[in-house]
């Protein structure tokens, strides 16, 4: 597998927040239920940071605002030192591959095809460099073989990595992925795992909503626990304790698997 | 063969078929994206009481009147669904049901005041032979727009139809594509309902794009393809209908499901 590092590293108007992606005071309610309470955390490029929480803890909610689909928020989040709203081409979302209708009549490659949409400009014009981005991404993705199969044909783990290849396809730096594990056989898992290592190590931040516990310390450098209020951050081997598993996951008797 | 076209009513008829069978079957590959096919038909019933009050307040049917009408109804039933799903602890389609067999039902006695002969079964199934100079214009019009619509925004339509909220994170106008694509049902079906009523409407949104889905690989194969088939299936109904002297209408939807039928059973296997 071979991932092309992110060369182009744009103009910033904060140098010294230059590739960070920074969450401040951020609070979201739905009507009167608070979904995020004070959330703050700051990260660089180079990661991959696992998203843990029970269900209704925030994970979605906060992933979903990363990817600027929560207009109305308390706080701020800024990629680079730029709000999101400039930033569309430079965070990827992508959601649980069971969202994705299995009939929708597109191949792999015309998947991969939609992440150039933020780079075609006002006219949307398809260049031929887009295509060769395409070619690149289904191939460091090794999808070439697939590229012409409906997604009815493909398994958990394809979809996985189609939609992959889509964020690679769109040069995105954040990728934001919901559950990418749920669902997948092990062999898929290790792929999976592998690959998002390889990404973070080539300067991509991927945010990963995760709910099963096992495999924490192996798959993430870095944890984000999360229980409507931020409980903690940082580091695995520091942040994933026993204390903080009791506060996120209250009720449960679980111990970390390090 | 083709004397009948020596006719001005059944030039204006293979006219008028043509594009709305183009412009109606385009527009339903978005219909049958985005799952909402039972939408269409319930809009097309809903018109009915909004065309028929205008009738009665303006005195005639003109193409202008026809679109105020559905225009008022079409808003009312929509927001109306919206309402009721929110108030009254059900789904959008049950809310959506009640509305339009109720609003369909008070558009059906309204009929009855209007003075001249405007019968249920032109409304149903329409009356391509009746179609004057200015339901020509408006559907040049009405089809000139939704082909503009579905071309300048292709891309748009294609991310927001398949993942509308990765759609709305890479910066896609959902919000205005959803209005848009309701505008231009509500059009269309106002332009269609005049020539083929509001049952075979419906299935001319829907059929070509069932029919294309069993062979198109993209989803802009699927648009143009769909337009192509309504076109070439309306121009068949109107010379098969006048050499057998059958019904326009219910001749081009018959035909529609028999290349459906054929569809199903010749195209590749899953």
């Amino acid at each position: 597998m071979s991932l092309h590092p992110i060369t182009d590293l744009g103009h910033s108007h904060h140098p010294e927040k230059h590739h960070l992606l920074s969450v401040e005071n951020l609070h979201i309610h739905y009507g009167n239920i608070c979904a995020l309470k004070n959330v703050s955390f700051e990260i660089g490029c180079g990661h991959c940071v696992g998203l843990l929480g029970q269900n209704g803890a925030g994970k979605s909610t906060l992933v979903k605002t990363i990817a600027g689909l929560n207009k109305r928020i308390t706080g701020q989040v800024t990629w680079s030192g730029r709000p999101l709203s400039e930033c569309k081409a430079e965070i990827a979302y992508l959601p649980q591959v069971d969202s994705m209708d299995p009939l929708f009549p597109i191949t792999v490659k015309g998947l991969v095809e939609l992440g150039r949409y933020p780079h075609l400009g006002a006219r949307k014009k398809w260049r031929a460099e887009d295509s060769e981005v395409v070619e690149t991404a289904l191939a460091s993705l090794k999808l070439q073989d697939l590229a012409d199969r409906r997604l009815f044909q493909l398994s958990g783990g394809q979809l996985q990595r189609a939609q992959i290849a889509r964020a690679l396809a769109q040069e995105a730096h954040v990728l934001l992925l919901d559950e990418p594990f749920s669902g997948l056989d092990e062999p898929s898992q290790d792929f999976l795992s592998d690959l998002f290592r390889e990404l973070a190590d080539n300067g991509r931040l991927l945010l990963v909503c995760h709910h099963d516990l096992k495999a924490v310390p192996r798959l993430f450098d870095t944890v984000l626990m999360l229980n409507r209020e931020l409980v903690g951050f940082g580091p695995t081997p520091e942040v994933f304790t026993r204390e903080n598993l009791a506060k996120t996951f209250p009720g449960k008797e679980i111990t970390p698997d390090v | 063969m083709f004397d009948f076209l020596n006719y001005g009513f059944n030039q204006r008829a293979l006219l008028a078929v043509v594009m709305i069978g183009f412009s109606n079957g385009a527009l339903g590959s978005l219909v049958v994206l985005r799952k909402n096919s039972l939408v269409i038909s319930a809009l097309a019933h809903s018109l009915l009481p909004g065309i028929a009050m205008a009738m009665l307040v303006f005195g005639s049917m003109s193409p202008f009147v026809g679109l105020m009408g559905a225009v008022f109804s079409a808003m009312v039933v929509g927001l109306a669904t919206i309402y009721v799903s929110r108030k009254g602890l059900l789904d959008h389609q049950t809310a959506l049901t009640v509305l339009y067999t109720s609003a369909f039902a008070g558009g059906l006695l309204l009929l009855e005041y209007i003075p001249g002969n405007v019968k249920l079964e032109d409304w149903l199934f329409g009356n391509i032979l009746g179609l004057r100079n200015m339901d020509l214009w408006m559907s040049y019009g009405v089809s000139f727009l939704i082909v503009f619509l579905l071309a300048w925004y292709r891309r748009d339509w294609i991310l927001y139809l398949f993942e509308p909220a990765v759609a709305a994170s890479m910066g896609v106008p959902v919000a205005r594509l959803n209005y848009l694509q309701t505008g231009l049902m509500v059009l269309a079906l106002v332009t269609s309902l005049q020539a083929v009523g509001a049952v075979l409407s419906s299935a001319l949104f829907i059929i070509p794009t069932a029919t294309m889905l069993q062979w198109v690989k993209s989803p802009r194969a699927l648009i143009w393809s769909s337009g192509i088939l309504g076109s070439v299936v309306g121009l068949i109904a109107i010379c098969l209908s006048n050499w057998w002297d059958v019904q326009t209408g219910a001749t081009l939807i018959l035909l529609l499901g028999c290349c459906f039928l054929v569809s199903l059973l010749l195209a590749p296997k899953r």
